[in-house]
């Protein structure tokens, strides 16, 4: 218990520092794809997590980040929205007899193409909603969800080198 | 009621949800209606700090560039210094200007030839009629008075200097007032004669000697020279006035042309003036 609240507090910051101070300055075919990596915070917190702390860690998560971009209120509001599915869609695709105590949503433990179905599914709606709100318009409808499809992409490569880079699975049994 | 209750109790997470999310909706409104320095923005103290800290450190990495838009904006500026131009061409852009009117123009130009050492010494100037120069405009400088155009081709003026003993000027004291008649005895290169001063005029070595702007070929108060000896001719009625030229004649390279635009007025209204006479 005080391990996962250590390990999930460093992964904030982590991702936090990440995104605020690198990944904000990257991006690919001119603007077309950014990545959002910090909300592999929210994506990587243990899957039996209290709803209401979920939703709280969530609009924190996004707060901050918002602080970076001075877009108060957006990341907290996209992030919001990943926070309140996530539970949701991690049943859906739950395995047929559940998932283990203390199993993790990442590679090592739940294998490579849940994973990909997961964070996958998870971003795309995170990336629209964010874009979305940033553009506050259905006009460029298209434009705009061009952008959130590339930019899912990138964060979802990202995320997966993430998991071989530093999260091998001693480490993540370890947290 | 319990009906109510339990639907709050049941949807408690959805309604966090809702409330949450309609909190991040009056955020995004108010930082976009006012747009002022919320107490959540980049302007705070840490994120401000964190992003000083960052550009420490990536402002390194933009040296090199930094570095290339300096000179390169360096060759732009120095490419507009006045020093890498040459004048192709003295066209002046005249202004209209309804406040005042020009009644001097200056041309530039360059000394290309000149003689020191004869009783009847010329200058040769690069301007001629194609930049508009004709004969009796006035010639100066910045050391003072040169001379007068004689004769205009194309390209080319020829001047009579002060050092010609053709050349006469209206000349006056500066502190006096009074005038006389500038000419060159064809002696001293450095030194003229001021003539026609009356001799109960108060006249001392060290006073300045100016044009008088009479003949309407120079503007007043150019610089001529200063009075450098005063003698009194016994039996004459003049003093005897030594200049010493503001010119040195041996070394003048440089020169403008001053046209006077109102002259054919100002000699059309003399001549009129002594027709009636």
């Amino acid at each position: 218990m005080i391990n996962d609240i250590l390990s999930n507090t460093g992964r904030f910051v982590f991702f936090i520092f990440l995104q605020g101070l690198i990944l904000n300055d990257l991006n690919l075919f001119d603007g077309m794809a950014i990545p959002y990596l910090y909300i592999m915070f929210i994506l990587m917190l243990p899957i039996e997590t209290p709803r209401w702390l979920e939703l709280v860690l969530g609009f924190v998560c996004g707060l901050v980040m918002d602080m970076f971009t001075n877009t108060i209120g957006i990341h907290a509001s996209a992030c919001l929205t990943l926070a309140f599915i996530r539970p949701v869609f991690l049943k859906s695709i739950a395995p047929r007899d559940g998932y283990e105590f203390g199993q993790k949503p990442t590679i090592p433990h739940m294998g490579f193409a849940w994973y990909i179905k997961y964070a996958g599914v998870l971003i795309l709606i995170h990336h629209s909603w964010l874009f979305f709100m940033e553009v506050y318009s259905l006009n460029g409808f298209f434009t705009t969800l061009m952008r959130a499809i590339l930019s899912s992409a990138f964060t979802l490569t990202l995320a997966v080198l993430t998991q071989y880079l530093a999260f091998s699975k001693k480490a993540t049994d370890f947290a | 009621m319990r009906n109510f209750i339990q639907f709050l109790v049941k949807n408690q997470i959805f309604l966090f949800f809702i409330a949450l999310q309609v909190l991040c909706f009056y955020l995004i409104y108010k930082n976009n209606s006012f747009h002022q320095a919320s107490f959540v923005n980049s302007s705070n103290r840490v994120i401000g700090t964190l992003y000083t800290w960052k550009s420490n450190i990536t402002q390194y990495i933009e040296l090199q560039r930094v570095n290339d838009e300096l000179s390169a904006e360096n060759e732009e500026l120095k490419n507009k210094l006045k020093g890498t131009f040459v004048n192709v061409n003295d066209h002046f852009v005249m202004i209209n200007d309804t406040l005042r009117e020009r009644k001097y123009r200056y041309k530039s130009a360059q000394v290309v030839n000149s003689s020191i050492n004869k009783q009847l010494n010329y200058l040769t100037i690069n301007k001629g009629q194609k930049e508009g120069i004709q004969p009796e405009m006035g010639v100066i400088n910045p050391n003072g008075l040169v001379g007068v155009v004689k004769d205009v081709s194309q390209h080319f003026s020829t001047v009579i200097p002060i050092i010609n003993m053709k050349f006469t000027a209206s000349a006056e004291i500066e502190r006096s007032g009074s005038f006389g008649l500038l000419k060159w005895n064809g002696d001293d290169i450095r030194f003229a004669k001021l003539q026609d001063v009356p001799g109960h005029v108060d006249v001392r070595s060290g006073d300045t000697l100016v044009t008088r702007g009479a003949s309407a070929i120079y503007p007043k108060g150019i610089f001529v020279g200063v009075v450098s000896e005063v003698a009194n001719v016994e039996g004459s009625n003049f003093h005897d006035i030594t200049v010493k030229l503001g010119n040195d004649f041996s070394k003048v390279r440089y020169v403008s042309v001053v046209e006077n635009l109102l002259k054919k007025e100002q000699q059309q209204l003399e001549e009129k003036t002594e027709e009636d006479d």
